[in-house]
């Protein structure tokens, strides 16, 4: 197996977008907390926010992936599983960079505002685990459903899944509601371990399930 | 040095052409074109011999070594198509180092020298591109690559005649320089006449003929003359095709022409010439479905 062409191919099409991203994000992480001054906004706000943008570059990501690159590649060279374990590998890659740029956001945090008790404690471990769980399952799964949805464009599978959320947020007044979900959630550090064996199990399923569509629609 | 060889290659399809028991060697450093109408299953072929689909039977073998899903004999090949694309924010430059970790033969000089002479920035972005742009890149990879078999499908059609015929000149000094088999399909035969070795003509799945250029000159001739003259002195002569336009037919035959026939057709001013490639093309596939094949 010759992992170093798709990884390649990999690295030469995030390299410049993910440069882009972690820029934006490390200059909004340092400045967000300027715009939010008042402790309690701090607190409910900035740690979802980062929450929710790692994982809509996930979800990007694997739109992208799953839509666009795979279709360029196989365009280019013909071994699908070298493709597939190099996805993989890229989506672990990701997700440990998610999962930092979380860890980072804690420091900022206490940078700013030493007194606040954030979700992201460092010494919270499972919080890390499960957020790199999280990413790695959202990814498969995003993945798999570009793949059965592989006729729909990339833009076209973006619009609806923002405008799932947006009708979701705001038809159904749940933004408050998701924010609580959220923070009970991060509180509770039993139901994050516990969620993580089911987790891995899942994100193995789904794997093999991206697996078995990227066979059938490039053969 | 490489061979391909194509063992009864069987493929059927729903919505697209189907291939039936094609078989056929690509020798070592010769230039093949494939011919044949957009319902020929050429892409379908091009696709099977570069593994890129999966034959329903028959195989494959690159140097005596099955193709298909092989890693180590993927970097042998490069299969360069109208639909071939990069992701758009990467740059030209970008593609080109890429494309030197994927095929262990890339001439990035060359492949520069190209895009110089093409008129094609490497720090423009993919999406930036023209079409004929892009199909040049794309050109210009399959050249740069160097890789032992080298098939192209449709590789030129969005760019102009003259970046074409420039661009088959590079083709061929490079072909001589870097001796490797390479496969064409194009509709522009005629202006690859002096480059390609062999044609091989496609029909309905079906390999129909295969040529080399110097029989194709030697086997069919055009004759040229008033209608009325030329009609009284081809009776009896197998003819596959005709023009006739103002009173003045033109006919194609096919058959070598002997000293003795080509000084009566002389004798009464009957213009003797060559048969463009396309031409016979579409003779032999008229006389195919006239014949209801």
């Amino acid at each position: 197996m010759n992992l170093i062409h798709p990884l390649k191919y990999h690295y030469y099409s995030y390299r410049k977008p993910y440069l882009i991203y972690l820029v934006i994000f490390i200059i909004s992480l340092f400045l967000a907390p300027l715009l939010l001054d008042n402790l309690n906004d701090f607190y409910y706000y900035y740690p979802i926010a980062i929450i929710l943008v790692t994982l809509g570059f996930t979800i990007i990501n694997s739109i992208y992936e799953f839509t666009i690159l795979i279709t360029h590649y196989f365009k280019i060279k013909t071994i699908k599983y070298e493709f597939y374990v190099a996805s993989i590998l890229y989506s672990l890659i990701n997700s440990l960079i998610q999962t930092i740029l979380l860890l980072i956001s804690y420091f900022v945090i206490k940078m700013y505002h030493p007194s606040i008790n954030s979700i992201f404690n460092f010494t919270y471990v499972s919080v890390y685990t499960f957020t790199l769980l999280m990413h790695l399952g959202i990814y498969s799964l995003i993945g798999l459903i570009s793949l059965i949805l592989k006729k729909v464009k990339f833009v076209q599978t973006l619009l609806y899944l923002v405008l799932l959320l947006i009708v979701a947020l705001v038809s159904f007044e749940i933004t408050n509601s998701v924010i609580d979900f959220i923070h009970k959630l991060y509180n509770n550090l039993n139901i994050l371990i516990r969620v993580q064996p089911i987790a891995i199990i899942t994100t193995i399923i789904l794997w093999l399930g991206i697996n078995y569509k990227i066979n059938r629609i490039y053969n | 040095m490489s061979v391909l060889v194509a063992e009864n290659l069987n493929l059927t399809n729903k919505n697209k052409p189907s291939i039936t028991n094609f078989s056929y060697n690509f020798l070592d450093n010769k230039i093949y074109a494939i011919l044949g109408k957009s319902d020929s299953g050429k892409d379908v072929l091009l696709d099977l011999l570069s593994a890129r689909t999966k034959p329903d039977e028959g195989n494959v073998y690159l140097d005596g070594e099955l193709l298909l899903d092989n890693p180590k004999m993927s970097k042998r090949l490069c299969y360069i198509s109208s639909k071939t694309s990069f992701p758009g924010h990467m740059s030209v430059r970008s593609i080109c180092r890429l494309m030197s970790s994927y095929y262990p033969k890339w001439d990035n000089g060359y492949a520069y020298e190209l895009l110089e002479y093409f008129k094609i920035k490497p720090k423009t972005l993919y999406f930036k591109l023209e079409p004929n742009e892009k199909e040049l890149v794309h050109g210009i990879i399959a050249l740069a690559c160097r890789a032992n078999i080298t098939i192209f499908l449709n590789p030129l059609d969005d760019v102009d005649v003259k970046d074409r015929y420039d661009f088959y000149n590079f083709m061929y000094e490079h072909h001589i320089r870097y001796p490797r088999t390479i496969i064409i399909s194009t509709d522009y035969i005629d202006e690859l006449e002096s480059i390609v070795g062999k044609i091989l003509m496609l029909d309905k799945g079906r390999l129909i003929e295969d040529f080399t250029i110097s029989e194709i000159k030697d086997n069919f001739r055009y004759l040229s003359g008033k209608t009325e003259v030329l009609k009284s002195l081809i009776a009896g002569v197998k003819i596959i095709g005709y023009e006739e336009r103002n009173n003045y037919l033109t006919v194609c035959v096919g058959k070598k022409l002997t000293k003795d026939e080509t000084r009566k057709y002389q004798k009464y001013l009957i213009k003797i010439s060559e048969v463009p490639i396309q031409k016979i093309f579409i003779y032999l596939i008229n006389l195919r479905e006239k014949k209801g094949i």
